[in-house]
């Protein structure tokens, strides 16, 4: 009997002795895959990246290793788009995209984005569009100069089958410098809190019309803060009014991946969402609708 | 109103009591009149006996006229009778003073003291003196903790961390009172050892389950510490010198056979443990403890606490963060007789933790705060009845506030501020009928019984059992209902977390539940030896739990899970002439379970086990040899790693641009395990005498076959860390 127990506890400590700590588990190359379909437009983007084993590389250190020579394709009912491997050269540098522009994504409808590669599990993703919403502000008197005295109000009517929308206004000015008028942008906040300005914030799952307001305060300060900033060297050429418009899948990642914005959690981890199938990433639905008008002066 | 209801029935109780009178007193250190807690007195011509409060206090009500030999034992002390001759309508007092045993060989389990009124029917409960404390090899010095993680059903975190978790539970499911004070984070930095010198610790009570109504907020165990009072005979001192730390203590007597302490310890890490670790970044600490007893009378003891630590672990490199942890607490105690046979005892206490840690130059590791706050007012009152039989009482009122920030990116942070307060009042009943020892109680939340919280969550009752079989053998059986609010906030899939932060509830919410149910046989089937065998089931009716399918900010970070912990533990101790030989063995399995997903939590250890020997070599020289042993933890593998655009600023910036960051993404949760921990210490203690000044000097062997241990593992930069290597240290000690 001791002879049993002195043997069963070697046994025990050389089963422990021989356990090896695997960090990793079985790695399998996924594909990682972004993609954001926008609603009537004839030009969409597939970006498709390899995963890497972990640890291979540190998280300090980004890879984004474009896979070349993929099949991508969007499929709808019958339909189908075929994306081409394209290098793209852009103020951020040159990658890889596979882009197609040979006809324009529909709304209301159920499309699938699929990536296939040699050597990689193929990953697919379904989404479904929406309708393009509108925007129109009805009591437009938008004045250069800070002295707009009424409330500016902005009604939106989203379009049916989005999940989220952001209503925004951006006033387009021009500022001299160095002798060249630069075009630039400013958004019109909402209120302030203090100095901080506050600005509009995502609106969920609205199917009817619903109203925006910007008070005449803050397009006055607005308006003074600019003006402050570069005196004579400064004017208004327009204020576009821009609903911007997202399916589900979309904004759960951009949520998830940037720690819920919006809201206040207390979450620790750092967790991850997909709907590509067999990889990473997203696909997602876009769509932006504007509504633009001339900024005067006073007379 | 509670005063005159205790008058009312003490009164009526000793109406009855004729021919009969009570016996009362205290049990105090013979050397600096130190009062005695859990010291056993008791009669043998009567078959009564009791346990002195934590005051030193006992009272054997209504005893039969008549002289009887009383006999006075405590642990680590010679055991002392005396003559007593009960006669008279008032109650006699006796007191005792009692020897330390210059040498013993003693183990950590305390269990099965007999015929005890006020702890017969406990299950699932340990007790610790300073000397069992200095007994369990450690790396530098002794340690409450570590000594705690030798019980079975006891988990430790680590060998370079103090910290535990109790049969299946959460290392924050354990509640930590000391002196009354509740201490939230008891660890010095890294957890290399606890915030407590065993040198200030007078006593320890663990229960790892089933713990009586007077305690509650926590799931899980209860670590309940009682410090010395200090030297009230004369002046004394003690100073010591390890690897990790240098201290000195010093105490003596004030008017009126009052007394006071001091205690202050010192990091020496600079000298010490950095020449053996390469990976740990500098730590830095100290702690200083402060404690006068006053008055009281001959029954009582007023007193007040000081506390104050702080830990700072530097960072070494750009890709470390700094820390700095601090803890405050104070408390004044009082307890005294009430009236002939109604004792009660009352602390007024605070108690502050926080930990600030900075970015990282790397931007890898961000900041991060949090701050506990906890002001509390306990009572308790007990009452002595002729037939044996105990009542205890009280209540407890707290207010808690919590605090803490991190950020969740470059320019975004968390911040939240909490307040709750905890009103809980308890009952408890303990009686004898034949062999059988019953401590019935229910302990109420008030606060949940005003906010309309369940039933079942607002009552919860306990109840514990020894069925005394023969004089050798003991059933043992425990259930109860227990509820927390608390919790700390962390990375679940962080292996090791430096950073928690509490978060409490809100109080319309249920808490956390747990039920508990243990059973056991207890006995001593040889003279040297004693064998305990429980086996325990936690079923964790509510948990709070990260929603992982947690998808926009609107939805809740928790929700609501189950549990279940259940588990067998044996323990053997053998006890000779000059050797003492100890082991517990500890099966368990932890399984929580919310929405879909059902996984062991990261703590969740499968076969524990540690066996201890300690060799008296020569008078004054022993030898104890340590061995633990520990199936893996569980933990989550990283499955693979992309590059993850975060689409920033959703709706104002471009959709196709670049940002993002490589993310690691990880495999099924806590699937796997890490490789089973074992490690063989060696301590080698000469106790000494020079004239007036007497010490232990000692050799400590730690992690004698150089095991490979892993602390922790970081996913980001793909470095193993490991537990400490071989490691020779040298500690002595001198006192006067």
């Amino acid at each position: 009997m001791k002879h049993t127990i002195i043997a069963a506890a070697i046994a025990v400590l050389l089963v422990g002795c021989s356990e090896e700590f695997q960090p990793n588990g079985p790695y399998v190359q996924r594909l990682s895959v972004y993609s954001v379909l926008t609603v009537a437009d004839s030009t969409q983007f597939v970006t498709v990246e390899s995963s890497v084993a972990p640890a291979a590389h540190s998280v300090t250190e980004p890879v984004l290793r474009g896979v070349p020579g993929a099949a991508v394709r969007l499929s709808s009912g019958t339909d189908t788009l075929l994306f081409r491997d394209t290098i793209l050269a852009s103020d951020a540098g040159i990658a890889r995209h596979y882009i197609s522009t040979s006809s324009a994504v529909a709304s209301n409808t159920t499309y699938t984005l699929t990536v296939e590669a040699p050597g990689y599990p193929s990953a697919s993703a379904t989404v479904r569009t929406f309708t393009v919403g509108s925007v129109y502000a009805s009591n437009v008197k938008l004045l250069a100069d800070a002295d707009q005295e009424e409330d500016l109000t902005v009604q939106v009517l989203p379009g049916r089958g989005s999940f989220a929308n952001l209503l925004r206004v951006v006033f387009e000015y021009e500022w001299l410098k160095n002798g060249v008028w630069t075009p630039a942008t400013a958004e019109l906040p909402v209120g302030y809190d203090g100095e901080r300005a506050v600005y509009p914030v995502f609106g969920f799952n609205t199917t009817s019309t619903f109203t925006v307001v910007f008070r005449p305060a803050v397009y006055r300060k607005t308006v003074r803060d600019l003006r402050a900033r570069y005196a004579d060297s400064l004017r208004f050429i327009a204020a576009v009014f821009e609903l911007r418009q997202f399916d589900q899948h979309l904004f759960t990642y951009y949520s998830v991946a940037n720690k819920f914005p919006g809201g206040s959690t207390i979450r620790l981890d750092d967790p991850d969402y997909t709907n590509v199938l067999n990889g990473f990433g997203v696909v997602g639905v876009a769509s932006r609708t504007t509504y633009r008008t001339a900024m005067k002066s006073l007379p | 109103m509670i005063i005159r209801l205790l008058i009312v029935l003490t009164t009526a109780v000793s109406l009855a009591a004729a021919q009969r009178s009570d016996l009362r007193g205290t049990v105090a250190d013979s050397a600096n009149g130190e009062k005695l807690p859990f010291a056993t007195v008791s009669i043998a011509e009567l078959k009564r006996g009791t346990v002195t409060t934590a005051s030193g206090f006992y009272l054997l009500a209504g005893l039969p006229y008549g002289t009887y030999t009383v006999t006075v034992s405590a642990l680590g002390y010679q055991t002392r009778t005396a003559t007593v001759r009960i006669a008279g309508t008032e109650p006699v007092s006796k007191n005792f003073v009692l020897s330390s045993r210059p040498i013993e060989v003693s183990g950590v389990d305390v269990v099965g003291q007999r015929s005890t009124e006020l702890s017969g029917a406990t299950v699932s409960a340990h007790r610790l003196g300073q000397k069992d404390l200095m007994q369990v090899p450690v790396t530098g010095q002794a340690d409450l903790f570590r000594s705690i993680q030798v019980l079975p059903g006891v988990v430790a975190g680590s060998d370079v961390s103090s910290k535990f978790f109790v049969r299946g539970g959460a290392g924050d499911q354990n509640l930590i009172i000391y002196d009354g004070l509740k201490i939230y984070n008891p660890f010095h930095a890294f957890g290399i050892f606890s915030i407590f010198d065993p040198d200030i610790i007078k006593s320890t009570e663990v229960y790892t389950g089933g713990f009586p109504a007077g305690f509650g907020g926590r799931l899980s165990s209860v670590i309940n510490v009682q410090s010395d009072d200090g030297n009230a005979a004369r002046f004394a001192g003690k100073a010591g010198v390890n690897l990790i730390s240098g201290k000195l203590q010093l105490e003596g007597p004030l008017p009126g056979e009052n007394s006071w302490i001091v205690n202050v310890r010192r990091s020496l890490l600079d000298n010490g443990l950095d020449r053996f670790l390469t990976e740990p970044p500098p730590i830095e600490f100290h702690d200083i403890f402060a404690k006068v007893r006053f008055g009281g009378g001959d029954y009582g003891k007023y007193s007040a606490n000081f506390f104050t630590a702080r830990d700072r672990i530097s960072a070494r490199s750009a890709a470390d963060a700094s820390h700095d942890w601090n803890a405050v607490a104070g408390s004044l105690r009082i307890s005294d007789l009430l009236q002939d046979r109604a004792y009660f005892e009352s602390v007024i206490s605070y108690s502050k933790f926080g930990i600030d840690r900075t970015a990282s130059l790397s931007g890898v590791i961000t900041p991060a705060s949090s701050t506990i706050t906890d002001m509390s007012i306990r009572s308790d009152f007990t009452i002595f009845s002729e037939s044996q039989d105990l009542y205890l009482f009280g209540f407890e009122v707290s207010g808690l506030g919590s605090e803490f920030s991190y950020a969740v990116g470059p320019t975004r942070s968390i911040a939240q501020k909490l307040t709750a307060a905890e009103f809980w009042s308890w009952f408890r009943y303990q009686t004898t009928l034949g062999p059988v020892a019953l401590d019935a109680g229910l302990h109420t939340d008030m606060l949940g019984l005003l906010n309309g919280l369940t039933f079942s969550t607002v009552f919860q009752p306990r109840l514990s059992g020894v069925l005394t079989l023969t004089d050798v053998w003991k059933l043992k059986a425990s259930a109860g209902s227990y509820t927390q609010r608390l919790l700390t906030l962390t990375n679940e899939d962080d292996i090791t977390s430096l950073y928690e932060a509490w978060y409490i509830l809100p109080k319309s919410e249920e808490p956390e539940k747990a039920v508990h149910l243990i059973a056991g046989v207890e006995g001593r089937p040889a003279p040297d030896v004693t064998i305990s065998l429980q086996v325990y089931r936690k079923t964790y009716a509510r948990l709070s739990l990260y929603n992982r399918d947690k998808r926009l900010s609107t939805e809740p970070d928790f929700v609501r899970g189950t549990g279940l912990a259940q588990g067998v533990e044996v323990m053997v101790r053998w006890t000779l002439s000059d050797l003492d030989l100890y082991s517990a063995y500890t099966y368990g399995r932890t399984t929580v379970t919310v929405g879909p997903y059902s996984y062991p939590p990261r703590y969740d250890r499968r076969h524990t086990l540690n066996a201890m020997a300690t060799l008296r070599i020569l008078s004054g020289l022993d030898l104890t040899a340590k061995w633990e042993f520990g199936t893996g933890y569980a933990y989550t593998q990283s499955s693979a790693m992309y590059f993850r655009r975060t689409f920033d600023d959703l709706g104002r910036s471009p959709l196709l641009n670049d940002e993002g960051s490589m993310y690691i993404s990880l495999g099924e949760k806590n699937a796997a395990r890490l490789p089973a921990f074992h490690r063989l210490d060696l301590t080698l203690t000469y106790r000494y005498a020079a004239g007036p000044v007497r010490g232990d000097a000692g050799l400590n062997l730690i992690n004698v076959y150089d095991r490979k241990n892993i602390l922790y593992y970081d996913r980001k930069t793909a470095q193993t860390v490991h537990m400490l290597p071989l490691m020779p240290s040298a500690f002595i000690t001198a006192e006067f």
